[in-house]
This record gives structure tokens, sequence and C-alpha cells, in this order.
């Protein structure tokens, strides 16, 4: 029997990732509609002996192909033989999510009209007549509350049966089609086509709501007392940043660090230690060996310890995406983005760059006017992206072991402030146009389904895992490689092309006092990629000389780091190092980034030097500011 | 030496497959670790806050 095709489709925040995660589990593959950046999501189980493969299509609003979303689901669903379209409609928000099911209907698609979130909607009052609702619409339809275990049974029994078959469009869904056919052949502009096909739309929505869909007045909502003091006030901002600091001392503090210390010792002892046994006693030359645990383990280690940290952040991220909080970021900050010239739409794509700023640059697409979308490509590298986080974590941990929570988030609010100063400035200088207007829709608070927030963790995170066994394994070879030969061959450490290289770069940085070749070094490389830095730390400091010493080298491994970093730094000179580490130039992807996305090699050049000089002077100011206050 | 010849070969096929990676990322214009956005559900949906 052939495997049967399922798409889901629907407005944002109606659940639909939910419950495709529910049908599908882990079966799920995960990759880019062509030629686009945006994400295609296809899951495959098994129910009743039959296969059945489900796509998740991008959420949507409208079906007018204007945006990169809407485009692909309107050649995905009319191009692609389909058993089945799912409408995945948000109960509590049902007239506008309607607009969606109209259009779809239009374009002669069959639906299975998916009432979710019934339990949001009771609360709310809304009450609807499915059996009525089926007959106006001529749809099947069915009703779910997103993550229980006979939701996902009541779709797959319709998925397989041959419900579908016994209906057909309404009398009324009909005439409106022949309405829209006429509206288009009229001839009028395209602008009054559109104004007109609304208005139908709208007038087919309100006939519906009046036959099957019934409001009471329950008063406000439980998420609108809770955003009363969550998203409203002055209480707002200091409760966001408390929820921020509590992310903090989770990840760095309680569950991420003691993992991250665990990790360190298995890597950098026992497994270094193994591994220098066995190559030794194997009988491998000593220079392969060194290669091996000196520049491979050391620097591909030195990354993966901080992995765990990476997870428990973007767990935490995702949590609050879930329950709907990090929406209400966008408000909160818009104040403060208004006064910057900005407005609060600009943090969507902007807290992207808390994961990786090479999706936040590219999400800038999404924000209308010209000089919003410049600035936020320009500022968006300010931000900790989780490649500088393990900078951050190794630093904070070894010089700053007391508070490293503290300081690790100081950074994160460094980041922040220099990209709201730094929008300021642009928007008063170089991009002076009107920003946009900003609407958002804001989703229920709802507890978010664990299911659903572990997959997201993974899908946000694994990146870091094979960035670790590809770019920084390829990059810890060539640091090493640099650091062990000259022109004229193997030679020491401190007369290698990278202690050459590093000494050059380091004169830059004698008035921050981390003028060290190694710390030069570390700069230099954190351009590839920002993680290469943490693995040249872990290269230049971490291993001694394995080919003479090999056990004792491998034993001491992480002690060594810490005795040469404490030497190399001290404490004022490690924060002004985390400083300029959290805002110099971007790495080279999110640098390509900005050449696709600003349009040119100039905005390369100007994100480039413009970052490294911010950088070089805030650091500057942090270590001989510091200095005067006599730390 | 039969040693040194295999680390050394696996380590050249790790390397190969890594590079591989790397350089058809920098052509397609791909990032690992864009699946690490707050405001989407995994991968590299950027171009909308939620899907």
């Amino acid at each position: 029997m052939s495997t049967l095709a399922v798409a889901l489709t629907g407005n944002p925040n109606t659940g639909k990732s939910t419950i495709f995660n529910e049908l599908t589990g882990a079966r799920q593959k995960i990759g880019n509609w062509p030629g686009v950046t945006v994400d295609k999501k296809v899951g495959y189980t098994r129910y009743k002996d039959r296969a059945i493969s489900v796509v998740d299509l991008p959420g949507t609003y409208s079906v007018n192909a204007r945006s990169p979303e809407e485009k692909i689901v309107m050649d995905f669903l009319l191009n692609n033989k389909l058993d089945l379209v799912v409408d995945v409609v948000d109960s509590s928000n049902i007239e506008r999510n309607l607009f969606l099911t109209v259009q779809l209907l239009e374009q002669g698609i069959p639906l299975l009209i998916d009432l979710n979130m019934q339990d949001d909607a009771k609360r709310r009052g809304i009450r609807i007549d499915t059996k009525k609702f089926e007959q106006v619409l001529g749809m099947p339809v069915v009703e779910t509350v997103g993550r229980s275990k006979k939701s996902t049974r009541r779709l797959l029994d319709v998925f397989t049966s041959t419900v579908m078959a016994q209906y057909e469009p309404s009398n009324l869904v009909k005439e409106h089609i022949r309405k829209v056919e006429a509206i288009r052949a009229n001839g009028r502009s395209e602008a009054e086509q559109q104004e007109e096909l609304a208005e139908a739309r709208y007038a087919l929505i309100d006939k519906v709501m009046d036959y099957a869909v019934d409001i009471g007045n329950v008063g406000p909502s439980r998420s609108e007392k809770i955003d009363h003091y969550l998203a409203n006030g002055a209480l707002a901002l200091p409760i966001f940043l408390l929820i921020l600091y509590g992310v903090f001392q989770i990840t760095f503090t309680w569950i991420g660090q003691p993992i991250a210390d665990f990790l360190d010792d298995a890597i950098n002892t026992d497994f270094l230690d193994f591994m220098t046994g066995f190559l030794t006693e194997a009988g491998v030359a000593d220079w392969l060996v060194s290669l091996v645990c000196d520049g491979i383990i050391a620097g591909v280690g030195a990354v993966l310890t901080f992995v765990p940290l990476i997870f428990v952040l973007f767990f935490c991220l995702s949590f609050l995406d879930g329950t709907g909080y990090m929406a209400r970021i966008a408000f909160i900050m818009d104040p403060i983005m208004r006064r910057c010239g900005l407005t609060g739409k600009g943090i969507m794509p902007l807290m992207m760059g808390f994961g990786c700023g090479v999706p936040a640059i590219m999400g800038a697409r999404a924000l209308d006017s010209e000089k919003d979308r410049m600035v936020s490509i320009l500022i968006t590298p300010f931000l900790t992206c989780g490649a500088k986080l393990p900078i951050m974590a190794l630093f904070a941990a070894m010089f700053f072991p007391d508070n490293a929570a503290n300081i690790v988030f100081a950074m994160y609010i460094l980041g922040v402030v220099m990209a709201i100063i730094v929008a300021k400035g642009l928007g008063a200088t170089m991009f002076k146009d009107k920003g946009s207007t900003f609407l958002l829709e804001l989703p229920p608070y709802r507890m978010p389904d664990m299911k659903s927030v572990l997959l997201e963790t993974w899908d946000k995170g694994k990146g870091y895992l094979v960035k670790a066994g590809t770019i920084i394994f390829a990059a810890s070879v060539l640091l090493w490689v640099m650091s062990n030969y000259n022109f004229s061959g193997p030679c020491e450490i401190e007369d290698s092309i990278l202690a050459t290289l590093g000494d050059w770069m380091s004169k830059l940085f004698t008035l921050q006092g981390f003028d060290t070749w190694e710390a030069g070094a570390a700069i230099l490389s954190g351009i590839m990629a920002k993680e290469t830095v943490v693995a040249t730390i872990g290269i230049l400091y971490g291993a001694g000389d394995v080919s003479t010493e090999a056990e004792d080298a491998a034993d001491t491994a992480s002690t060594m780091m810490q005795t040469s970093m404490a030497t190399a730094f001290t404490s004022l000179s490690a924060f002004a190092f985390m400083v300029f580490s959290q805002l110099y130039t971007p790495c080279v992807t999110a640098l390509g980034t900005i050449k696709k996305e600003a349009g040119g090699w100039k905005w390369v050049g100007f994100s480039a030097v413009y970052q490294f000089a911010i950088a070089w002077v805030v650091s500057l100011l942090v270590y001989q500011v510091g200095r005067l206050l006599g730390f | 030496m039969m040693a040194t010849l295999l680390v050394g070969l696996l380590l050249l096929v790790a390397l190969y497959f890594a590079l591989r990676h790397v350089v058809r990322n920098l052509r397609e214009g791909k990032e690992d670790c864009c699946g690490g956005c707050p405001g989407c559900h995994g991968g590299c949906n950027s171009c909308h806050p939620h899907a």
C-alpha cells in the first residue's frame, strides 16, 4: 500500500508544530525548501498498517505569495499529489484563522479542518458547533487540544479513513468561489481587486461565525491577566531581566556548568590520557601523537566541553518560547528600541542572534523599512551567539569562578547595550529614514510541551556538535601545523607561523593588557569561527610536549591550561579579552551573510572594521579604567 | 610505522570529510548553527518569527 501524503498548514502559533511532533515523534527530517532558508520538516509514522508521511508547512496568515513562506505553501499545495491537507486552526482565535482557510478553499483544496486549542477556546468562552461548522463549509472537522494522545489518534483515524471522499464544498463556499472568480475577472486594478477579495472573504467568515460559533463574554483571559504584569507597566522590564538572570544561573551555575566540568574531566583528562597511552604504545610517531592529542583532542575537546552549556541555554530559551513569553519581549523592548529609532519588531531577528548571527541577519528581511533592516543587520553581531558562549564560559570559570554566571550575564547585557547604542548612532547618521509601524500577535500563555521543547533544543544545539566535528576539527589540525612549523620545517612553538602571526596581532592590544602572541593568535582564529578562539587557547595553553612526557602531560592538561592562562592574563586583562571577543569582527559566515543581505562588499568591510574598532576602544576603556580603579 | 600509517590515513579521511562539509556550507551559504534561533522552531527558518 502506498504512503499516505499529508500536509499540515495553518497560521503561525496554532500549535501546528506540536501536532507535527506528536504525529511523527523523532522520525523527522529537517532540510530547507529549495532556494530559500525556510525550514522544511518532513516526518513519518505508521498507523493501522498505513505508512504516513507528514509535511509541516511554514505558518502563514494568508497565501498571497508575498513572502517566501506564502509562496512555499501555495507551490507545495498546488504542485504536489497530496492525500490530505490539514488546516490547523487556533480555535481561540478562530475568526482570524479562517482567513487562510477561506483562501485555501478558494484554490479548490479539500481540507481537513483541525480545530486545535479547544481548551484555550473554551476558557475564552468560545463555543464551536462542529456539526454546523462542517455543514457551513462542507469540509470535515476534527477537534484537538494539541499534545493529547487522544487528539493524535483522532487525526490518524481520519487520515486512514475514506471520510474525505464524502465531503464537498458547501453551496455557501461554492457561491464564494464564483464571487472570487468574478472579482478576479472584473479588470479592476490589483489593489482594488485585493480590497474586494478581502471584503468577500470577511463576508463569508462572518456568515460562518454567525452560524457555527458562539462567543460568550467571560472577561479578560488568563493570558491577558498575566500580561498585565509580564508585558505591561513598570514591572515588565525588571521581570524580563530577572527571568534572563535565572536562565543564566541555570546554565552557568546550577545545571550546565557541572555537566561541562564532568565533560572537561572526561575529555581533557581521561580520554586524552587513554589516547596518549594507546597511540604511544601502538608505536605511532611522536609528531602524530602530538597532532592527535595536542592538536585535535585539545582543540575539539576545548569546544565540546562547553556544548552542554549551549544545550542548557537553548533548552531554557525553547521552554520560554513554548510558554509564549519570548513574543512578549518584543513589546517589552519596544519603548527602548523606539528611542533608538527602531521598533520592537526589530527585536525578533535580534533575539535570534543569541543563537546564531547568521539566521538573525537573514531574519532582518522580515523588517519592512530599509533603515530597520540595515541597522538590524549591522548590530546583530554584537550579541552573544552560541559560538561566543564557550569563550565567555571558559574565561568566566577560570578567572571568576565564584561569579561565573554574573560575569557571563554581564557580557550578554554588554552585547545588547552596545547593539542599542550603535543602533542609535547608525539611525542618527547613516540611516535616517522613518522606521516602520509595529504590529505583532501575542500567542496565549501555555505550558510548553516537553517533547517539542526537547526536539527544538536538539535542533538548535546539534549544529554546534557538527561544527566541532568539522570546522573546529579542521581548524585544530591547521592550528597545530601552524603552531609546530614555520617555513623552514618543524620548530619550537615560539618560532612557529602561528606565533609570528599572533605576535603581529598582539601589538594592537598592548593597551588592553592581553598582548601575548597566544591571545593575538586566538583573536585572529576567531574570525574563522568564534569557537576557534577556545580551540586555539586549548591547543596553545592546554597541552605540553606529549612526545617527551606523554602521560604526565595528559594527566595535567586541564591544570596546565589553567596555570598557563593565569600567567598570561590577569583577572582584568581576561575581562578585557572577554569584552573584545564579545564585540569584535563577526565570523566569516556571518560576514558572508552580511554581503548577501546588505548587498555588497562595502558592508562586509564596514562591519568588519567598525566592530573591530568598537571592540578595541571598549576593551581599552575597560582595562584602563579598571587599572585606575585598582583592579 | 604501520600504526603511524593507519592513524595518519584515518586522520586524512576524517579531514577530507570535514573539509568537504565546510566547503559545501560555504558554497551553499549554509551555517551549521543556524538552528540556534530562539524565535524559530528549529532549523534555519529565519524568515518567519514563529512557524
